[in-house]
């Protein structure tokens, strides 16, 4: 099929050379051929397109690089362009031969960074933007924008939130500015925003990074827009920093045939790290001596009877649950263009089998992209694309019962999931004691489902030369399905009572944007200028259903149900009302400056509080151009010193906020529809804005062998937006307030080097990223204290563990003596006065006010959810057509709260215990590091506190990747012009001393609660194989 | 003509930005757009009710007797563990009042907005009267609760409708708070019409029997009395019937006869004639939690009546077979509420105050307020005639006996009156209240379940998030 294509093709390009050559071959007669070459490879290049200036004459060159022109004149001048290489321009002179040396654009000077709204020469970048290359995040299946974009990029701090597919993640750029649940940068996607905003489960157990739609083989390039300045463009929502994604093809106006590109990518993942559990007979033993503890007595008959087939089990139910993994990802892509059309189109599906037993995960993407002149002065772009996401996943999170991570670790190991006669799988263990983990990853199944349409069409038409005027459509619909069923044979309660769910959430966004842009060169002065208006709606239609007594366990669609237990809709909408504007000027290329200022209203926030102003400046001096610094020839190729200040702003806040709100209760009371008043009014509510200082040095030297960025900003967070907690009095449990500041400063360097450059290539490029947080101000400078540790506290850092501090364990009773202050000796007490006196094998608590009492006044600050510094070291070696490619993240002196360790010492439940329990306080006189086993830790022994935090300083290699391009030769004859085959392996080695899964996590969904590791799936690892053809 | 095309544009930019931007909620009301009709008031009053269904739900035995000597956990629950044990700590959900304040917060809604929906024509006055009655009674119903739970605490009387309105509240002296009750519960006897005899909300008649506990609680027994007196003459209000002489306690049929009986319908029925004020429960309404189910019912209930408590019941007390199961295991089980239960589809209104409660209540006060052989008279006929209804004339205790000063001294005769109280209203959220009541709550756990509890303990501590958040609000002494 294809080959018949493509000598139709030729065929057809051959009448019409055919039909040309008769028309002008009584005016010329001039022939001419050559060969055009690759100056790296010294191969021929095909599909150049030779053209006669002055003239509609053209042809390509063939799979030789070979042309041929006829019919022109002698003194003609040939003119040689192709994507990816500098375009010349030859005269004939009367020769009939011309042989002509393509070379690469090389990607420095003419290289184009994406900023909002426009392009920009990235030598002429005054504020700091980075830009990282589509091709470094296709290497691993699961690999997302987020995870490709980890350890790239100084000052971008990244967490993942679990290792479940599609999982949301926490990124930071520059420090945690705002502490309201939008901490995430803009995305913008082809010029168009998209929300970043994660999305929750329907079970509340996980949340899901929109992102995710997005196939990573579709991008060509991303653009990270750190500082305000950069960012103020688009103003209110710009203050965590933007992300601008730019997908593949349909974006430029050259004559370039039509190139197919396959590639596949099949991997083998696994858990990436497993925790130590205690066998059956150790996890006997301490539930025993927890109950004795307590006073009690255990006499469940796993206790009693140890040797019985059902309880003489040693389970690790890790093994049970997690499972290696096998995931593919296949893409086909197809490009090409001509002086009027060009086209990009691409078909993805990706298998991402996770690793946790009886789930699925598939996506399927589609993309079109196309952009077309109309006539002279008119073109347009159309762009079409379209996700799908299909997941059955059981419960991941540590926080419930049902999940899968929770009973993995908690899950008593002295019971198996079979039943030791039958080898069937038991429903439940023990004498209906715990549920089998197994069998309710087979019977609760539970669906996320979520699909995603985007259409773009803009027209841009050139009014002046230089004066350009576009107006666009973007609109969005996704729709996302979530069900949910949990059979009756899963139910504690009697009669036992089933639980089915299903939720339906619509939504769309809709955007309408008209630009005007001008650009002109005169003489030595550049001057470009945007404005622009846009508006902006989002909407969304939230329907959950659920019921009980389902008719059939396994066929449940809602309305199998013979009760709903609860019906409830739920619909939503904002608008955004945008003015901007921008001008970028430069003298000779050495003085650089910009302004920007965009206006926004949104309908989030109080009437007289809607409109935001967001102003921006920039300054830039290329000192490297100035003829004092001509000594330095040869050795200095750029030297720039940047300067910027801008003003972004945060709009994260409910839809309804500042109106406050009554609703109708999901029950009624007798039979009459009750409404609740659920939030109060803030009038006063407003944005949030960062105030940014931004300094910057460019340097390159040695023709780009050796290039230098640094960078250095201050951000000051003003009027956060914040669900302030209330007092219970109130009613409410809180309010969205503008409250308190934050203020980030640090430095960022990236060094990128060739260090060798003959036969052999190396590159190596080292960031490294210090950021400083502190809290500036809060409402009557009070302390604030989020969660159970998050502390919010002037001049300290954004939360703070403030906690107990942990001196030791009383080896016996004897050894807890209190001195009070009037001579007088006790015992420190838990609480109040009345309270329980700490005995040999509790913990010793710091007694910070010295009354004898371990209570809430005796907690301090003990720990430091953020790293010191954070660092990526990227490496790559080419040999001929080898290449191997390696990257490390290091994050150091960030501190996590192991909650999880901490829920499993606690034993709130019968749950098993890590091996760090054996070291145990057991009898007095013990002297022990880790406190007595006690049932339901009554005198709080793992409260949070220093005990259960740790140090989670990790450096991680993320990755490393060896590709081998098939020589060229080899191809030709099967219509390929390159393969490229590699082998990867993705997070294969992590140096930490952190006990629990990941040292890399952050499971609250509380932006202000940092570092808390409540359990979630940590980052997989994975082993794979690629190939990528190009015909 | 190109320029009008971009006035055109801009003046369409303009119209559709103001519209853009004024977005109201859809599914829901915003603050000032509601309430605005009677509907409205009518919703949010039943969202006064839901919350006060929503806070006591568990909570009418959490709050009301697992500190007592009823029940024992059966289920390793660590919060009912704590609160059976009376080792209560102030990270306990239980130690929150947001649900009692959530009560207080749309009563006071009703309350802010009535009078001006009736100045706007939206609601009668009458129609506007039966609703602020009913807030007013409720806003007190909560505030007795958080007194009896927790002591002193802040005294919110107007809405909180947006941010200005927030400011920190100490807890007030419970002088200023009984103040407020009965101001409150004034309102309420006077507002609500005489004529309501409904009994899912709060009517007169439910006014005056708070206002009898709250007096009672205050010790004020000739108030309480008075209050009393009010319900009783109310004929809308009747004891049901339970003892009967024809029904033969050896007959195979006895105890399902007794477990069919009218009085067995108090619980199980609903809306019986004795019931004053009972919250509604309805599977039809969406409640899908069926609290009794797991507390009560099935082969593991959380909580089991203790066998020290379910042998005190005389054997012709047929109140007994109403209250409890006894099973060939030795164990109990309260059935008061779950008696041809489906747990699957049933709920069970519980009803909060019932008439044979205020006997008891006029009979304890009559008592102590004074011992005279009248008062002795007066005191146990009303005993005797719930007496009485347990188990026939036999069962009444002889006039021969209270009488004799020997055999019973003033205190011994509240205490058998505060006995009988126990059997009558078992299992119904009162005995931990009448213990503190009477002052007699420390040596009921002392004697029945071997407890010491400090006199400081008697009430709950606040909840720790509570203590965090605000700063005049201490927390109970007991507890620091």
């Amino acid at each position: 099929m294809m080959i018949y294509n493509r000598t139709k093709n030729k065929a057809s390009f051959f009448l019409f050379f055919l039909l040309l050559f008769s028309f002008s071959i009584h005016a010329q007669d001039h022939k001419i051929s050559g060969t055009v070459t690759d100056s790296q490879t010294g191969e021929g290049v095909r599909g150049v397109l030779v053209s006669v200036k002055g003239s509609s004459i053209n042809t390509l060159t063939d799979e030789k690089g070979v042309y041929t022109l006829s019919g022109i004149s002698a003194d003609a001048v040939l003119s040689f362009t192709f994507i990816g290489m500098k375009s010349t321009e030859v005269g004939v002179d009367g020769k009939s031969n011309v042989d002509v040396i393509m070379e690469k654009v090389s990607l420095d000077i003419d290289e184009v960074v994406v900023v909002g709204y426009g392009t920009q020469a990235k030598r002429d970048v005054t504020g700091s933007i980075v830009s990282v290359s589509g091709d470094d995040m296709r290497t691993n299946p699961g690999g997302t924008i987020v995870s490709g974009l980890q350890g790239k990029v100084p000052g971008m701090q990244i967490t993942s939130n679990s290792g479940e597919p599609g999982a949301g993640a926490t990124i930071q750029i520059r420090g945690a500015s705002s502490i309201s649940g939008g901490s995430e940068p803009l995305y913008i996607i082809d010029g168009v925003p998209i929300d970043g905003e994660n999305m929750s489960s329907i079970t509340g157990d996980a949340t899901f990074s929109p992102l995710a739609s997005i196939d990573p083989n579709d991008i060509e390039s991303i653009e990270i827009l750190k500082d305000a300045a950069s960012g103020a463009i688009y103003g209110s929502r710009a203050a965590n920093g933007v992300v601008i994604i730019t997908t593949k093809g349909g974006n430029r106006f050259e004559v370039a045939k039509p190139r197919i590109t396959l590639s596949h990518t099949s991997s083998i993942v696994e858990m990436g790290r497993k925790m130590d559990v205690m066998n059956g007979g150790q996890f006997r033993e301490a539930y025993v001596e927890a109950r004795e503890n307590n006073g009690q007595v255990a006499n469940q008959p796993w206790v009693t009877n140890p040797h019985h087939p059902y309880y003489n089990n040693t389970t690790d139910w890790q093994d049970i649950l997690f499972r290696n993994a096998y995931q593919n990802v296949s893409n086909l892509g197809l490009q090409g263009s001509s002086e009027s059309f060009s086209y990009g189109i691409s078909l993805g599906y990706r298998n991402l089998q996770p690793t946790v037993v009886h789930t699925d995960y598939g996506q399927m993407n589609a993309r079109g992209n196309f952009s077309y002149k109309l006539s002279k002065n008119i073109s347009a772009e159309t762009r079409l694309s379209y996700s799908d996401i299909d997941y059955t996943r059981i419960l991941s999170s540590s926080g419930s019962y049902f999940s899968a991570l929770r009973a993995a670790l908690f899950t008593n190991p002295v019971f198996a999931p079979f039943d030791p006669l039958t080898g069937e799988t038991v429903d439940w263990l023990g004498q209906r004691e715990q549920r089998n983990p197994l069998a309710v990853a087979e019977k609760v199944p539970s669906t996320f489902k979520r699909n995603n349409t985007s259409l773009t069409q803009n027209v841009t038409v050139e009014i002046l030369k230089g004066l350009k005027f576009k107006t666009s459509i973007y609109a969005t619909f996704s729709n996302n399905e979530q069900s949910y069923y949990q059979p009756k044979t899963f139910s504690s309660s009697t009669p036992p009572r089933d639980d089915g769910r299903y939720q339906q959430t619509e939504s769309s966004h809709l955007v309408q944007e008209n630009t005007l842009n001008y650009s002109r060169l005169l003489k030595k002065h550049r001057i470009s200028v945007v404005l622009g208006q846009s508006i902006e709606k989002w909407t969304s239609n939230e329907i959950i259903h659920q019921g009980e007594d389902f008719v059939d366990p396994n066929v449940t669609p809602i309305q199998g149900a013979a009760r709903m237990t609860r019906v409830e809709q739920n619909r939503s909408e904002r608008g955004l009302l945008s003015f901007f504007g921008r001008m970028n000027y430069s003298y000779a290329g050495k003085y650089l400056t910009s302004f920007t200022f965009r206006r926004d209203g949104s309908s989030r926030f109080g009437a007289n509080r809607r409109f935001g102003n967001f102003p921006a400046v920039t300054l830039g001096w290329r000192f490297s151009d100035e003829n004092f610094m001509n000594f330095a020839n040869g050795v200095l190729d750029n030297g720039m010193i940047r300067g910027s200040m801008g003003v972004t702003g945060n709009q994260f806040a409910p839809d309804y906020a500042w109106q406050g709100g009554f609703s109708p209760a999901t029950s009624r009371y007798d039979g009459n529809v009750a409404i609740l008043h659920d939030a109060m009014m803030n009038r006063l509510l407003g944005w949030e804005t960062t105030t940014q200082y931004n300094a910057g040095l460019d340097l390159s030297f040695f023709n780009k062998r050796v290039s230098f960025t640094a960078d250095i900003y201050k951000k000051q967070s003003e009027d956060l937006l914040f669900s302030f907690p209330l007092n219970d009095f109130t009613g409410f449990n809180s309010i969205t307030r503008n409250f308190g500041s934050v203020e980030n400063k640090g430095f960022e360097l990236l060094l990128e080097t060739v260090n060798l450059d003959k036969a052999v290539r190396w590159e190596t490029g080292v960031n490294f990223s210090l950021n400083r947080n502190k809290v500036t101000a809060l409402p009557g400078g009070e302390d604030i204290l989020i969660g159970d540790f998050s502390l919010g506290r002037i001049g300290e850092p954004a939360g703070m563990f403030f906690a107990h501090r942990a001196l030791g364990v009383y080896a016996s009773d004897e050894d807890n003596v209190y001195h009070a202050p009037d001579g007088t000796v006790g015992q420190y007490r838990r609480g109040s006065v009345t309270g329980e006196a700490f005995k040999g094998g509790d913990m010793i608590w710091d007694d910070i006010d010295g009354n004898g009492i371990i209570d809430d006044n005796d907690r301090v600050i003990i720990g430091n959810p953020h790293p010191k510094f954070i660092a990526g070291f990227n490496t790559g070696v080419t040999y001929k057509d080898i290449s191997l490619k390696a990257s490390l993240y290091w994050s150091h002196g960030n501190q996590v709260m192991n909650t999880l360790r901490r829920r499993r010492n606690q034993m709130l439940t019968v749950g098993n215990l890590g091996q760090d329990a054996l070291q145990r306080w057991r009898a007095q006189g013990d002297v022990a590091d880790f406190p007595m086993l006690r049932y339901q830790d009554i005198m709080g022994n793992f409260r949070p506190s220093s005990f259960t935090m740790e140090d989670a300083s990790y450096i991680r290699l993320q990755e490393i990747v060896l590709g081998y391009n098939v020589p060229s030769k080899y191809l030709k004859r099967f219509l390929l012009s390159s393969i490229n085959v590699y082998v990867s392996g993705t997070n294969l080695l992590t140096w930490t001393s952190y006990s629990g899964f990941d040292p890399e996590v952050s499971t609250s969904i509380n932006p202000f609660v940092l570092g808390d590791d409540n359990g979630a799936l940590p980052q997989s690892r994975s082993y794979n194989f690629g190939i990528t053809a190009r015909f | 003509m190109k320029k009008y095309m971009y006035i055109i544009m801009a003046c369409l930019l303009f119209n559709t930005s103001c519209n853009i931007l004024d977005l109201e909620p859809e599914t829901s009301w915003t603050g000032s757009n509601i309430p605005t009709e009677e509907g409205h008031l009518n919703g949010i009053l039943y969202g006064g009710y839901e919350r006060l269904r929503s806070a006591l739900s568990t909570g009418f035995l959490i709050y009301g007797e697992l500190r007592a000597e009823a029940f024992y956990n059966n289920a390793f629950q660590i919060n009912i563990d704590k609160a059976i044990n009376n080792t209560l700590d102030y990270d306990m959900s239980y130690a929150s009042w947001q649900s009692f304040y959530e009560v207080i917060k749309q009563a006071n809604v009703v309350l802010r907005y009535a009078p001006e929906l009736v100045q706007t024509g939206a609601i009668t006055e009458a129609n506007a009267d039966h609703l602020m009655g009913q807030a007013y009674t409720l806003r007190a119903f909560a505030y007795f609760y958080i007194i009896r739970i927790w002591g002193e605490a802040p005294l919110i009387i107007k809405p909180f409708l947006s941010d200005e309105d927030l400011e920190d509240y100490g807890r007030a002296p419970l002088s200023e708070m009984y103040e407020q009750i009965h101001q409150d519960l004034t309102e309420g006897a006077s507002l609500i019409p005489a004529s309501n005899t409904e009994r899912t909300i709060l009517t007169r008649a439910a006014v005056h029997a708070i206002e009898a506990h709250v007096y009672a609680w205050e010790h004020n027994y000739e108030q309480a009395i008075i209050s009393i007196d009010k319900v009783l003459a109310n004929t809308n209000y009747s004891l049901a019937s339970l003892y009967n002489p024809s029904w033969n306690p050896g007959a195979g049929d006895f105890t399902a006869q007794v477990q069919a009986s009218d009085y067995a319908a108090i619980f199980n029925g609903g809306r019986h004639k004795e019931s004053i004020f009972e919250l509604a429960f309805n599977l039809a309404d969406g409640d899908n939690t069926r609290f009794l189910t797991s507390y009560f019912s099935g082969t593991n209930p959380i909580i089991r009546v203790r066998s020290e408590f379910g042998d005190t019941f005389d054997s012709n007390d047929w109140r007994g077979i109403v209250s409890n199961e006894w099973s060939s295991t030795g164990t109990y089980k309260a059935i008061k509420y779950i008696i041809g239960f489906s747990a699957d589809v049933d709920t069970r209104n519980i009803v909060l105050l019932r008439l044979s409660d205020l006997y008891l209540l006029k009979a304890e006060s009559i008592m102590a307020l004074e011992d005279t052989d009248d008062s002795r008279n007066e005191a146990m006929g009303l005993v005797n005639t719930i007496r009485h209804r347990a188990g026939g004339e036999t069962f009444e205790i002889p006039a021969s006996d209270y009488l004799d000063r020997n055999l019973y001294s003033q205190d011994d005769l509240i205490d058998l009156i505060l006995e009988e109280r126990k059997f009558e209203l078992c299992y119904e959220g009162y005995r931990w209240f009448d213990l503190v009541r009477t002052g007699r709550a420390i040596d009921v756990l002392r004697e029945r379940r071997e407890l010491e509890l400090d006199p400081r303990a008697l009430i709950w501590p606040i909840h720790i998030d509570e203590i965090r958040r605000g700063s005049l609000i201490e927390q109970n002494e007991y507890y620091r």
